[in-house]
């Protein structure tokens, strides 16, 4: 297939995107408006969390504590001045004198959480396999354990509340849209290659002159940098934020969405973000009406343990969805039909 | 009260914990050494071990009874876990099977949530009928001197075991060298299998002697002492038995000093300390405090 051809399909693509972005905004009920956030939000966490552990390798089970930097960022920022003069004591005056818009807001907790990423990473980054996952799951806790503790800025256990619903899919769509296209970048550009030659063989790859530690801190900020926009988002549409949020289940289920889709591939990852968001729906939606709740936390651990076990690869493996394939499966396709 | 009763009352109490720690810790390493596994899901297997002491109990079971079925089904459900969840997966990678102990963590304690509801329930089966008694106006809670006593009877018994036995001998082998021990013809699955459910066993009496320390049990509370008792094994070198025992009191005693230590205000931020240390170590002395050679670098 021609150059311009591609591009046109993927522009064409992306207006179709924003098309039913617009379409949802102004005819879709508001339930279906926030799955359809929800959705965004985390295509945007497991296509993140794939650049840092599926793509570069980093075992990682600490992404969630960049997600929670992130909401508790947007939300000191977001939250109207009065309620931060009642709430939050510990805030600096011209701080709690002034309330952001999501932007901002977004802008802080992205640079926030990469920021705090770069930090821990120059010091985790130097572990590696079962060392480094349970090292993050230390850097989670310790996340958790401030949001719970330092009552002036986070309220403690109580979380955040009354946070202004600014989110919408205009915000979460772009955002997801922008996390999709700066990840595919990074892959297909020489630091993407590193990153795959780091991961595949660390030694090889640092005898060719790979800057192994550099790449891998590199992976790590961007990957933050994107869940922390996505913590934003998260407490500007959910409107509240509390420590119990941004724990253990959202860590496995990001780490399911990204098995489940195939680690290293961003196709994968987006497939399956969106396809589980509606599964968790529909399975609320059959808990509410059986009033047993949890059956779906047991259900994805078990669906993700079958994955492991008959699928390890995932739907995609680590291919990528490119206008070429879908030709060549068209024409495939109408080989075999008569 | 004196200084030194304060002093004392805290050490017998770090000891205490630590010991809890060690026996969590065991496991862990067991386990480790062997399959190269971190299972998170250890945790639960105390959390199962209580939950199951607390209903035979409440069946009216006499306590003793209760504590020994107990702990006997927490070490059925590991060798069930193993089963089910980590001989399917074996030979694959380290993070995989790591991944897969997540996941099971999050069954676990949603299924626990399912059978036994979310709350917090009391848990008063080691309740003597004098909980503390004074020695030199120190007070000493029983349940500290049960827990201190019967682990340093396990760990003896634990290290003849593993020296002595054919199992702990095969054990020892299969934690140096896998493909090797299997080709001496050594029955690997058998191994392993002891070797979960010897560290259930620890487990489920980890959880009641815990539980009892806490007079509560939750379906959550397995995953905090886990990731705990990791950081445990860290600090003992990681594998090593002997290591995870130094490292369970170690950590014991930084906890209930740093709690003595911190002023109030910072009371509730020490599992934070505590996960600090953990990076701190692993980067500072990655093979630990026993761990003589540095982890190799596989090439």
């Amino acid at each position: 297939m021609r150059p311009e051809r591609r591009s046109f399909y993927t522009l064409a693509a992306i207006g179709l995107f924003f098309l039913g972005i617009c379409l949802l905004e102004m005819y879709g009920s508001h339930y279906d408006r926030r799955v359809a956030n929800l959705m965004m939000i985390y295509v945007i966490l497991t296509v993140s969390l794939n650049l840092s552990n599926g793509i570069m390798g980093i075992s990682s089970l600490g992404q969630i504590g960049f997600m929670s930097i992130g909401a508790y960022v947007a939300a000191v920022l977001t939250l109207p001045a009065g309620l931060k003069e009642r709430w939050l004591t510990g805030l600096p005056h011209w701080l709690s004198t002034i309330q952001a818009g999501l932007l901002p807001a977004m802008v802080l907790a992205g640079v926030l959480a990469a920021v705090v990423a770069f930090l821990v990473g120059i010091v985790i980054l130097r572990l590696q396999g079962v060392f480094a996952a349970v090292a993050t799951l230390g850097f989670l806790i310790i996340v958790k354990v401030i949001a719970e503790n330092w009552m002036s800025v986070t309220r403690g256990g109580r979380g955040i509340s009354a946070l202004p619903a600014y989110t919408n899919l205009w915000w979460t769509g772009a955002a997801a849209l922008v996390t999709i296209c700066v990840v595919l970048r990074i892959v297909k550009s020489p630091h993407g290659r590193s990153m795959l030659a780091v991961r595949e063989h660390d030694l090889a790859a640092q005898s060719i002159g790979i800057n192994a530690p550099r790449i891998r801190l590199l992976a790590f900020v961007v990957s933050a940098f994107f869940t922390g926009i996505a913590g934003s988002l998260w407490a500007n549409l959910i409107g509240v934020v509390s420590p119990g949020s941004f724990y253990l289940w959202l860590t496995l289920l990001i780490i399911i969405m990204m098995v489940v889709g195939g680690m290293g591939s961003v196709t994968g990852s987006v497939i399956s973000a969106a396809g589980f968001t509606i599964l968790l729906e529909l399975l609320r939606g059959f808990e509410n009406r059986i009033a047993v709740y949890g059956i779906s936390y047991i259900l994805f651990a078990a669906v993700f343990m079958l994955v492991i076990i008959f699928r390890p690869d995932g739907v995609m493996g680590d291919r990528e969805f490119s206008w070429t394939l879908l030709q060549r499966a068209a024409a495939f396709s109408r080989r075999k039909s008569p | 009260m004196s200084p030194t009763a304060y002093f004392f009352q805290q050490f017998l109490n770090a000891l205490s914990l630590g010991s809890i720690y060690a026996l969590v810790t065991i496991g862990l390493a067991m386990v480790f050494s062997i399959l190269r596994l971190i299972n998170f899901a250890h945790g639960d297997l105390m959390m199962i071990g209580s939950y199951a002491i607390l209903m035979i109990w409440d069946a009216g079971a006499p306590g003793w009874v209760a504590i020994l079925a107990g702990v006997a089904i927490s070490g059925v459900a590991g060798i069930i876990m193993e089963r089910v969840c980590y001989r399917p997966l074996r030979g694959s990678a380290e993070m995989t099977t790591l991944l897969t102990s997540f996941a099971v963590v999050v069954l676990l304690e949603n299924g626990a949530i399912l059978l036994f509801g979310p709350n917090t329930r009391p848990f008063g089966i080691l309740n003597f009928s004098h909980p503390t008694f004074s020695i030199y106006s120190t007070l000493i809670s029983k349940i500290d001197v049960v827990t201190v006593i019967l682990t340093l009877t396990i760990l003896l018994l634990t290290a003849l075991f593993i020296k002595r036995t054919t199992m702990g001998i095969a054990m020892r082998a299969v934690a140096d060298d896998l493909t090797a021990s299997h080709l001496v013809g050594i029955h690997l699955n058998r191994v392993i299998v002891s070797a979960f459910f010897i560290g259930s066993l620890f487990a489920g009496l980890a959880g009641l002697l815990w539980s009892a320390r806490a007079g509560k049990i939750y379906p959550l509370m397995g995953f905090i002492p886990v990731v705990k008792a990791f950081v445990a094994a860290v600090i003992g070198g990681f594998g090593s038995i002997p290591g995870a025992v130094i490292g369970g009191y170690v950590l014991g005693f930084a906890e209930v000093f740093l709690i003595a230590l911190l002023p109030p205000d910072f009371q509730g931020y020490r599992d934070a300390f505590v996960f600090v240390l953990l990076i701190f170590i692993l980067l500072i002395r990655p093979q630990g405090i026993l761990g003589a050679k540095a982890m190799e670098r596989r090439i």
